[in-house]
């Protein structure tokens, strides 16, 4: 092979991994930014399942109440609900009910909680729990000023994330009816 | 060694292409996960809303037995790309329906109970005739066969008269003097022993009589009627001897929030900027039958607080940390009877059978009237001027106090509800010339006009949220399924009844229809319900507009804000009329209970 031959494959060889590795640099970055896109989606949809499936079993939008020793208000990024129990064999207890409510954690704005107070023999589990992090803004809007005459409740998540420099964020919006009201 | 290298350019496509494969493959994966996570989510909440369908479809069913087998025990049916399955079993007399929507290999089950209400409503029509604070107005000749009580004046022409008493109640401020109109919480009264009584002090602005009182209340269950004091402040504390004594019907109370009027058996007079009491006494508490009334827990009112007791007679109250929902209406405003003939001549003022048919007059002032008994009115000479009074004269007599309205809001509130849950009839509701049809319960958004000679059965409640227009000879019944209770047709519209209408209840004694309006029109020209011809076994409501009568017209019962009785029209008082109870159905609607509704 000929000095020439040498230096003319080395300079295809250094293009070649140049491209392969601009490609590869590329294709990691997109990776990152969907794999980011992909947990706040689950993030999204965990907690909108979890919020639609909650809401659509209440009873009732509560004023305010006391849940494990802390009192919580039903205002437009908190909602505090009443929900019929249901027993070991999954049937409903006639007039008892687990109040919960969705918060967001006044210490760290990014998490959306939950907390929980079980009525007599309800097999819901009392106590606080995250349902999703990345929060970035939660409203609640109302069919109606008065909390015990709500039917219907918008919701809108906002989940956001910074991904090599970029903001990434998914935002849902849903109407839930109070279908024991 | 050519022959080796000649191959190498090959070998680097295929590792490139390998490298871009493995990128681009991945990708796609991924891709394809996504839309494979977004299907399965839209499936399943496709299932849901199919299940809910389902549970739709057996309810439909359950009112429309004509409509579906009979015995409807369920059924599977398909739904565009999916389909429901239902399945019904009885508990009691209700029914739980257990639905399952499929979409693909997706389901979602959900199970809920569908119970049978026939709600029943008491309204008592006491009165022939019964006014609010818009009064009467009773033109040449016309005549009531009863006793009328008014909330405002009464005149009357040449030749008018009332067979029975008649009282005018001192008229009422047109707004509330004091009120806390706001409720940021609820608070149970009733229900355990240490509040069985609740209370709420207030300082009325100026020193007049106080005539009713309103409370934003709902109840759950059938509670007692409570029971209403106005007492003076003792300590910070309600006094223990009222000054004025009032009923809270609980009939009048919903179990969704509303506002119920209370009058009381006296009307003291309340001094200016004094601490008084509103004290509500259930007498006995049951968890599963008592009150909530609305609370601003910010204690917004700045001239009272709430309070909360066991028994308001022995004292203890303690604080139920806000104020609760009332209003307090004053009075002072001078009412009268002008040109009214009382009671019918020849009448023994003492005979007992003259109980219900007397011929007394209670108002304010009594002027240019033929009293056929007794006259109780305020001041000689000036209240009792230009009348006539076969008996005694009784000045310095109290108002009479203001007679609440008959039905509440909440009550028509409710009748709007069940309503709701029959037929959606989008638009105008038209029953064409000499055409009849069955309708009801139904919710109709725009007017209802039932032609000339056209018939019409009630198989439930309608609320019709337009006008309605009873055409020449049109028959307006009940179904014989109502049995002794009666029906209602709702409207927020006007009211308008021509010539020789038909109104038939059920068959039954004491089943009439209720045609009530919440239309405020109180136009001569234009009034909330015209009337213009016979029109009986019908009870007409205008709760805040007027009904006017047209000449030589007879009716059972009048009730509205204002009447107006033109020449020679007349209202014949039946006695079934006081204990009138209204039913939304013949066999009630099927409808899914509350807090029974749950997926599986």
């Amino acid at each position: 092979m000929s000095i020439q031959e040498v230096l003319v494959s080395v300079t295809v060889i250094v293009i070649i991994i140049a491209i392969v590795g601009a490609t590869y640099i590329t294709y990691t970055n997109v990776i990152r930014i969907q794999l980011a896109y992909n947990d706040l989606t689950i993030n999204l949809n965990t907690a909108q399942d979890h919020l639609v499936e909650s809401i659509r079993n209440a009873n009732q939008i509560v004023p305010s109440y006391t849940i494990n020793g802390t009192e919580y208000t039903t205002d437009f990024d908190t909602i505090v609900i009443r929900i019929p129990s249901i027993d070991g064999s999954n049937t409903i207890i006639n007039n008892v009910y687990d109040y919960q409510v969705f918060f967001r954690d006044p210490g760290d704005a990014t998490l959306l909680r939950t907390d929980l107070v079980a009525g007599a023999g309800s097999t819901r589990t009392s106590g606080v729990s995250t349902i999703a992090t990345d929060l970035s803004g939660l409203v609640f809007n109302y069919n109606s000023t008065t909390p015990t005459d709500v039917t219907k409740v918008e919701m809108i998540i906002d989940t956001q994330r910074t991904v090599s420099a970029q903001t990434l964020e998914r935002v849902g919006q849903t109407t839930i009816n109070l279908r024991n009201h | 060694m050519q022959r080796h290298q000649s191959g190498q350019t090959m070998v680097m496509i295929i590792i490139f292409l390998g490298i871009f494969l493995i990128f681009g493959s991945s990708l796609i994966a991924y891709t394809d996960s996504a839309r494979r996570a977004v299907q399965t989510r839209y499936s399943h909440e496709r299932a849901l809303q199919i299940a809910e369908a389902g549970i739709s479809q057996a309810i439909w069913c359950l009112n429309n037995s004509s409509e579906c087998d009979p015995g409807y025990a369920g059924e599977t049916k398909s739904v565009g790309d999916g389909s429901f399955t239902t399945t019904l079993s009885t508990v009691g007399t209700d029914y739980i329906v257990t639905s399952t929507g499929t979409v693909g290999p997706y389901t979602k089950t959900l199970r809920a109970t569908i119970s049978q209400t026939v709600t029943s409503s008491e309204a008592s029509f006491f009165y022939g005739v019964q006014v609010g604070a818009g009064g009467l107005v009773m033109q040449n000749n016309s005549f009531v066969d009863g006793n009328i009580y008014s909330n405002g004046s009464i005149d009357a022409g040449n030749g008018a008269y009332v067979t029975g008493d008649v009282y005018v109640a001192g008229g009422t401020a047109l707004t509330a003097d004091q009120q806390q109109l706001t409720q940021s919480t609820e608070f149970n009264f009733g229900d355990i022993s240490s509040r069985e009584d609740i209370a709420q002090s207030f300082k009325p602005s100026v020193t007049e009589v106080i005539n009713y009182a309103s409370f934003y209340l709902k109840k759950v269950g059938s509670p007692a009627n409570i029971l209403v004091y106005v007492t003076e402040d003792n300590g910070g504390e309600p006094s223990t001897t009222p000054l004025a004594t009032g009923t809270l019907n609980a009939s009048s109370v919903t179990s969704s929030f509303g506002w119920v009027d209370v009058s009381f058996n006296s009307n003291p007079e309340l001094t200016a900027n004094q601490t008084y009491w509103l004290v509500l006494d259930v007498n006995k508490d049951q968890s599963s039958k008592y009150y909530i009334i609305g609370k601003n827990t910010a204690a917004g009112y700045g001239n009272g607080v709430g309070l909360y007791d066991n028994d308001w007679n022995s004292g203890g109250w303690s604080s139920a940390s806000g104020d609760f929902t009332f209003q307090t209406w004053m009075g002072g405003i001078v009412t009268y009877i002008n040109g009214l003939t009382v009671g019918v001549t020849g009448h023994n003022c003492t005979d007992a059978h003259y109980a219900t048919h007397h011929g007394d007059a209670h108002a304010h002032q009594v002027l240019n009237s033929t009293v056929e008994c007794d006259a109780f009115y305020a001041t000689d000479p000036g209240d009792i001027s230009g009348s006539t009074v076969g008996r005694n004269k009784i000045p310095d007599s109290e108002d009479p106090a203001p007679e609440a309205m008959p039905i509440s809001d909440g009550q028509i509130t409710d009748w709007q509800a069940a309503a709701s849950k029959g037929d959606s009839i989008a638009g105008d509701y038209n029953l064409t010339l000499r055409q009849s049809d069955s309708l009801g319960p139904a919710r109709i958004t725009g007017n209802m006009t039932v032609s000339n000679g056209s018939s019409l059965t009630l198989t439930g409640t309608i609320w019709v949220e337009g006008d309605i227009l009873f055409e020449n000879n049109a028959t307006i019944s009940l179904d014989p399924g109502y049995g002794s209770t009666s029906g209602i047709i709702v409207t927020d519209g006007q009211i308008i009844v021509r010539n020789n209408v038909i109104f038939n209840g059920s068959g039954a004694d004491g089943s009439y229809i209720l045609a009530l309006t919440t239309n405020n029109s109180v136009s001569d020209s234009s009034p909330a319900i015209d009337i213009n011809n016979n029109a009986e076994t019908v009870i007409f409501y205008a709760s805040n507009g007027m009904i006017k009568v047209a000449n030589n017209a007879v009716l059972k019962e009048a009730t509205g804000y204002k009447l107006e009785l033109s020449n020679g029209a007349s209202v014949s008082y039946e006695s079934g009329l006081a204990n009138a109870n209204f039913a939304n159905g013949p066999g009630g609607i099927w409808a899914t209970e509350e807090s029974t509704w749950q997926e599986l």
